[in-house]
């Protein structure tokens, strides 16, 4: 779970991209510096960025300093400046394959809180499903066989997909905990309901593949579809279900969550279809999902009393997603010390602290993630703040 | 022709900074069939223009170059580069001189040889004895200002290599390289104001 209690992650990264101090990721530089955005800005930094709201990137993931593509009679190559050879296919979130039918929260505010419930008003925003793919034949292409790609339709193709939402969410959550169980301690269980409006709703899809007259490229193909939605142009509305169940036995709790148990969202919006270029159909449409969407989370936590202060070795597990984290935090009177490590679309290692005060807890993470596209750890910092 | 649209995607991904440098390499000589690259020329005078795209099955007299059509690359195209290499081994028969030159030219015209609306861009040429061998690898950097440049910049041109042989006697020639490189920023495209 991305937050627990009153505890809210600060959204960090919204600084780079809202500040034209920080040209590489800030759009707004568009319009405060064209010079600055035109020398300075990279697509590639804003979307590392983007993807890390609840971060602040010391290092986003920058594009190389040079892209060279070499064109030979017999295909195409694509390198950095030093020769190495750029790879096309990535994958950001769960790269098109998201079961959830919203986002995690990316800001909470708690409106009220009694008797085991929780009423908060949220802003939820996610890239999600971004995805950049070669078919095989261009892969094999790529490494010098463009003899694959020679036929038509060429099976060589280039496909990108990527999808963002936002909107703002009203969720109201009751806990309880159950019968005690005689000596195997306690199960504690939660519901929470959540209702959403849609701000925005974009998926994206692009594909290209050459064309071939013989053994020589004589064009190309290329097909993008969108789908777009917002206030004014269409709307976005949901409602979902999720369950949580935890079982506490002396220094040990268990839990399995379950975000979009039930729901459904729906957007209106447009639909436009273009191929090479030209626009084929731009007609209204409509995305639904309905039903079962479960997104499930098992984690754990185990706290060792020391003789001084204690130690909480802590983890987790997204199953839909694949991703895990594991880590361990000491306690010592106020303060708290955290590391820990997991992967999460590439491994991710992590460094923290925390102050807990009375009526207060603020926490700070040094973050790390993979950079897409270009490989390497980019390192960034979190901050939380609970009440 | 190539239509080189669909590396327009590729850009999309690879090279959105406002500092990256795309750099498209054309590498012209892999569009002349491997037989075609070298071979001898048995001359008095003679020349041959490569690459040759006309189907008349006489290989080395196509006078319009090859087409290229890219995107339009006027608010990018920072610098245009040429490179070209040429081994030559003198076999038999007496002095002679042999010429190397790159032109380019506007996509209307039917002769990029003749000196009429088409630039030279490289020019080498060496004096060879029976015997001798030589290398030709001029190369040249064009920049803004340069008429030439200026019609890279259209993005729709035509480029060919002329090897031109004066004198009597046997030569062996091998075309090496004959690559186009052109550099830029795709920021450039977007507007200032």
């Amino acid at each position: 779970m991305r937050y627990s209690g009153q505890v809210c992650p600060l959204p960090l990264g919204l600084l780079r991209l809202a500040l034209p101090l920080f040209p590489d990721t800030s759009p707004v530089t568009y319009f405060t510096d064209r010079k600055a955005f035109k020398e300075k800005f990279d697509l590639l930094s804003f979307y590392d960025q983007l993807s890390h709201p609840d971060a602040f990137l010391f290092n986003p993931a920058r594009s190389p300093d040079e892209v060279v593509f070499t064109v030979r009679g017999d295909g195409i190559t694509l390198t950095d400046g030093q020769g190495k050879p750029l790879v096309l296919d990535f994958r950001a979130g769960t790269g098109g394959k998201t079961s959830s039918l919203l986002p995690s929260p990316l800001l909470r505010l708690p409106l009220a809180s009694e008797a085991g419930f929780r009423l908060g008003l949220g802003y939820l925003q996610g890239v999600d499903g971004v995805a950049v793919e070669t078919s095989p034949e261009l892969q094999e292409a790529l490494k010098g066989n463009p003899s694959v790609c020679q036929q038509n339709p060429s099976p060589c193709a280039l496909r990108g997909r990527g999808s963002f939402t936002a909107g703002l969410a009203l969720d109201l959550a009751y806990a309880t905990p159950l019968p005690e169980i005689p000596g195997a301690g306690r199960l504690h269980l939660g519901v929470r309901g959540l209702g959403f409006y849609g701000l925005a709703h974009l998926e994206a899809q692009a594909e290209a593949r050459p064309v071939y007259q013989g053994d020589q490229i004589s064009g190309t193909e290329y097909e993008v579809k969108s789908f777009l939605s917002y206030p004014g142009q269409g709307q976005g509305y949901g409602a979902m279900a999720d369950l949580g169940l935890a079982w506490t036995y002396e220094n040990l709790t268990l839990g399995l969550g379950v975000r979009n148990l039930l729901g459904f969202v729906r957007w209106s919006g447009q639909e436009e279809v273009y191929q090479n270029g030209q626009l084929i159909s731009s007609t209204p449409a409509v995305r639904e999902r309905a039903g079962l969407a479960p997104a499930a989370f098992l984690n754990g936590a185990y706290r060792l009393p020391l003789e001084e202060g204690s130690l909480l070795l802590a983890g987790d597990w997204a199953l839909a997603e694949g991703s895990f984290h594991l880590g361990a935090e000491y306690a010592w009177s106020a303060f708290r010390l955290r590391a820990g490590f997991g992967r999460e679309g590439g491994w991710r290692l992590g460094l923290g602290g925390g102050l807990r005060l009375p009526g207060l807890q603020l926490d700070a993470a040094l973050t790390t993630h993979e950079a897409p596209l270009v490989g390497g750890l980019v390192y960034g910092l979190a901050l939380s703040l609970g009440f | 022709m190539k239509r080189l649209a669909w590396l327009g995607l590729l850009f999309l991904l690879a090279a959105c900074s406002g500092y990256t440098v795309t750099t498209l390499r054309l590498e012209l000589h892999t569009f002349v069939p491997e037989a075609n690259r070298s071979g001898s020329l048995d001359v008095i005078s003679g020349t041959l223009r490569f690459p040759d795209d006309d189907g008349d099955n006489t290989f080395g007299n196509d006078p319009d170059g090859y087409w290229l059509s890219l995107t339009d690359t006027r608010d990018v195209l920072e610098r245009a580069e040429f490179l070209a290499r040429v081994r030559l081994v003198h076999q038999s028969g007496g002095p002679v001189n042999v010429g190397l030159e790159v032109h380019v030219a506007p996509e209307g015209d039917s002769n990029i040889y003749d000196g009429n609306g088409d630039y030279r861009v490289l020019n080498d040429s060496k004096s060879l004895n029976p015997g001798e061998t030589a290398e030709l690898a001029p190369s040249a950097t064009l920049a803004p200002g340069d008429p030439a440049f200026d019609l890279l910049r259209g993005g729709r041109f035509r480029v060919g290599v002329l090897l031109s042989v004066t004198g009597s006697g046997t030569i062996q020639y091998s075309l090496e390289e004959a690559t186009l490189v052109l550099s830029g920023k795709v920021f450039g495209l977007i507007p200032n104001n």
